[in-house]
């Protein structure tokens, strides 16, 4: 990018250097960066640290006046385009850029975004939303009627080819009712068109067709986008004409480190003021230390409930909840951030959360007293995982495997190829004895999770058909919350008094930053640049 | 020359060609890049909607076939994770790993020359042995754990550098430093012994007795000698720290090289970006072999490329 036009000069110097060290090799040419981006004035600092002893490198450039920070994650994303890749590091950054219908404040809860409030349901395969007046994305185009039928339509084609069209489910299409009323059309009663509406970021109609939208995003958000150093960092600026204020961080450097270390030793040197992705052990190490008020990602053992399996007898299936201490595994293993799950796989802020549920106790001597009932003393099962996926998931499938064998029941672990670990937990013929699984949901909504693994045909459940089924069928349609709620908590009781799954904890994002950020962190994990106070 | 050049670039093609057979098919062994990019609980529909939108469903010999015929118009198809050519984001990572390439080689190419000719005027002494032991700690103490122990030590400790990412020659130091440690090891240890051996050469004995000054016996008559050891030796190096090297300290000081993006590709299963690194990078590798060929031929009279005469 012409912004780090003094860099690039360097490299072709340096490169030009190496033609005449290769001599002979005239295959070089090809090697300079491509320059893409339209010039900007921009002023560059290169450093990776706002330090006070950081002076900019590159050029003589004037400090811009406010504050920067740097942020550190673990990952870059592919594309910017906040329509077109699941990954976690787009929506870091983008949840800073762009804006949607309905979003969630920092507990969780639905709350209106661009929309004047969370939609209304006009008939069975239409809601309609009504948009603030007087937004317009950071290129001047206005945000009304016309863009959100526009990002609707986008998402949602067949040819712009992108998993995040998933999230919206039921949606088949958008039709402008005014210049700011828009109706989202579905193919049948959808009650979570608002929860749906968090993932569908909206994009201005103009500037989305461009070729080159997911290297140079445009939004409508509180930040925006200045410059993307591939294989580096992206660097987002405050706008100061938001209708939300003047936020206190006025430029934002989001760096892509992968190696834990190095991004950890960036947060011990100053040069990050936030990273993402703390390991438990090194929260002593840091300045400060961060972790969302609930999971994320929920760790279960999944066993095979269907008539004919080794663990088919429900008694066997308790015994083997009974015998695990999750406690300790959360304590031990998780320095105490792991979250015991209250003998579900929902989370309590996710919708369909069963309050009157626990986990089953630490038991081992019940656990013992009913498999010798089911004359199951001995059993020898396999148990299935994985290991690099998530958060220390081969060492707590080791600790569950331990567990089991005090109680008498010999788990063999298989640990496959990650595409072979998929084949098995979506293999609705042979179910496995037990898996282990990582789930998240960043719907936030009990359908997902009890639709795939609470339902006889749903992709990764293990049970034989029962009420269940009905129940999630029936909720997927329930307009009435009230009523939804209720048959998302019928499930839920049915799937722990079956004892479907050995629930173990929920891990929480941690992240770390220096004793000058003031900040709290989200329940969706994610950073947003606004809420973030910066002390001198 | 002329027919011996066009004799080893006809052979560099048929190594690139098989080197890229060879990764096709090991990425396409060790794992499915649909299961990576698609939630966990993906139905098997959508699954094999993506396989088909990658191209993936086909039968391996016709997907090898295609690729090999776009490869030859440098079509290396869209990396998967950033959904853009591949070759294109090579291309722009390459610059940043030339510079730290060539600033390690030549700092430990120098470096080493300079440790092994000193360590071999007085072999035995206490100059050679501390170079020998400490050549022996640059050759196996594992690149990984040196890089994060200079990122403790010199940035967090002393705060000298920065500890990682890119941009003035500060970012550079330590990278280039980690890259040139074994280097400087290799080098130097074999410096040292072929200097050892042409310092009782016959015509360095009768340049002594000609009268010649030690320096210049050592700087002209030794080190001309041991120049074409160090040189095999060097060359190798070079392939080492591209091929190998560049991947773990561009991954540890997140340094924006195709070592990184390597890394990055193999962590998203992204088998388009692999292959693309990889044949950039066999490129650049039989390409350096030539070079080092033909040095030889220029060092070494006795060295002739067309043996066909």
């Amino acid at each position: 990018m012409n912004r780090f036009k003094p860099q690039s000069r360097r490299w072709l110097g340096l490169v030009a250097v190496l033609a005449l060290v290769l001599a002979a090799c005239g295959g070089d040419d090809d090697a300079t960066p491509t320059t893409e981006a339209p010039a900007t004035t921009q002023a560059p600092t290169t450093t990776a640290a706002p330090t006070t002893t950081a002076a900019p490198t590159t050029t003589a450039a004037p400090e811009p006046a406010g504050v920067s920070i740097v942020v550190g994650l673990g990952t870059e994303p592919g594309s910017l385009d906040p329509q077109a890749v699941d990954q976690f590091a787009m929506f870091t950054i983008n949840d800073n850029v762009f804006d949607k219908l309905v979003t969630r404040n920092a507990g969780g809860d639905l709350v209106p975004g661009v929309a004047t409030d969370l939609g209304t349901p006009v008939d069975d395969t239409t809601w309609q939303f009504t948009v603030q007046e007087g937004i317009s994305f950071h290129n001047g185009e206005p945000l009304n009627a016309d863009a959100v039928v526009h990002s609707v339509l986008r998402i949602i084609d067949p040819d712009y080819q992108t998993p995040l069209k998933d999230n919206l489910g039921t949606v088949v299409g958008a039709e402008k009712v005014d210049d700011y009323t828009v109706n989202i059309l579905t193919s049948g009663p959808d009650p979570l068109i608002p929860t749906r509406m968090t993932l569908l970021y909206l994009v201005p109609p103009e500037a989305s067709q461009n070729a080159d939208f997911g290297e140079n995003p445009v939004g409508s958000g509180p930040y925006r986008f200045v410059s993307w150093d591939r294989g580096i960092a992206v660097e987002l600026e405050a706008d100061p004409n938001y209708r939300g204020g003047a936020a206190a961080v006025t430029n934002a450097r989001f760096t892509f480190i992968e190696e834990y270390g190095t991004r950890l030793a960036g947060v011990l040197n100053d040069e990050i003021d936030l990273m993402a992705d703390l390991l438990p052990e090194d929260n002593a190490r840091v300045d400060q230390s961060w972790t969302t008020p609930t999971g994320l990602k929920q760790f279960i053992v999944s066993l095979n409930a269907r008539a004919g399996s080794p663990v088919e007898d429900v008694r066997v299936r308790q015994a083997l909840n009974y015998a695990v201490d999750k406690e300790a595994i959360a304590e031990g293993l998780f320095s105490g951030t792991g979250e015991i799950l209250q003998g579900q796989m929902l989370n309590p802020n996710w919708f369909g959360f069963n309050t009157d549920l626990d986990p089953y106790p630490y038991d081992p001597d019940r656990a013992r007293a009913l498999l010798e009932e089911a004359g199951a003393t001995g059993l020898e099962i396999q148990l299935v995982s994985l290991v690099g996926n998530s958060l220390l998931d081969r060492e707590t499938t080791e600790a569950v495997a331990a567990y089991w064998a005090e109680v008498g029941v010999n788990a063999e672990i298989f640990i496959p190829e990650f595409s072979e670990y998929i084949d098995r937990l979506i293999d609705r013929e042979n179910r496995p004895d037990a898996i282990f699984v990582p789930h998240d949901n960043i719907l936030f909504d009990g359908d997902r999770t009890l639709s795939a693994y609470y339902h006889s045909q749903g992709c990764c459940g293990s049970m034989d058909p029962s009420e269940a089924d009905d129940w999630i069928d029936a909720g997927r349609t329930e307009i009435d919350q009230a009523e939804r709620l209720r048959l998302y908590q019928a499930v839920g009781q049915q799937g722990h008094d079956e004892a479907w799954y050995v629930w173990l904890i929920s891990i929480p994002n941690v992240f770390a930053g220096t004793d000058r950020i003031e900040w709290s962190a989200r329940a969706d994990g994610l950073i947003h640049l606004v809420d973030i106070g910066v002390s001198s | 020359m002329g027919r011996y050049l066009l004799k080893r670039l006809s052979q560099a093609v048929l190594v690139v060609i098989s080197v890229m057979v060879v990764v096709f098919v090991v990425t396409r062994l060790i794992g499915d890049p649909v299961a990576v990019m698609l939630p966990l609980e993906a139905t098997e529909e959508n699954r094999a909607i993506l396989e088909a939108q990658l191209g993936l469903d086909r039968p391996i010999l016709v997907q090898l076939g295609h690729y090999i015929v776009d490869a030859v118009q440098l079509d290396l198809g869209d990396s998967l994770w950033q959904r853009r050519p591949a070759i294109d984001i090579v291309l722009e990572r390459l610059p940043p790993t030339i510079v730290l390439v060539v600033a390690g080689f030549v700092l430990g190419v120098l470096l080493g020359v300079v440790i092994g000719v000193v360590s071999s005027l007085r072999p035995g002494g206490w100059v050679d042995r501390a170079a020998v032991t400490l050549g022996l700690l640059g050759v196996s103490l594992p690149q990984f754990w040196i890089g994060l122990m200079f990122i403790v030590f010199f940035s967090v400790g002393l705060g000298w550098f920065p500890t990682s990412g890119s941009g003035g020659i500060e970012f550079l130091v330590l990278p280039a430093v980690v890259l040139a440690l074994p280097i400087v090891g290799r080098i130097a240890l074999v410096t040292r012994s072929s200097m050892i051996d042409e310092m009782n050469a016959q015509h360095v004995k009768d340049a002594v007795a000609r009268g010649v000054s030690r320096t210049r016996i050592v700087l002209v008559h030794a080190l001309k000698g041991a120049g074409i050891a160090t040189l095999t030796i060097a060359g190798w190096e070079l392939i080492g720290a591209l091929a190998g090297g560049a991947v773990v300290v561009e991954t540890v000081y997140a340094w924006p090289g195709i070592g990184f993006t390597a890394m990055q590709a193999i962590e998203r299963h992204d088998i388009i970006l692999v292959q693309a690194v990889v044949f950039v990078v066999a490129i650049m590798v039989v390409t350096i072999n030539i070079i080092v060929d033909i040095t030889y031929a220029m060092l070494d009279p006795r060295v002739k490329l067309d043996r066909a005469r």
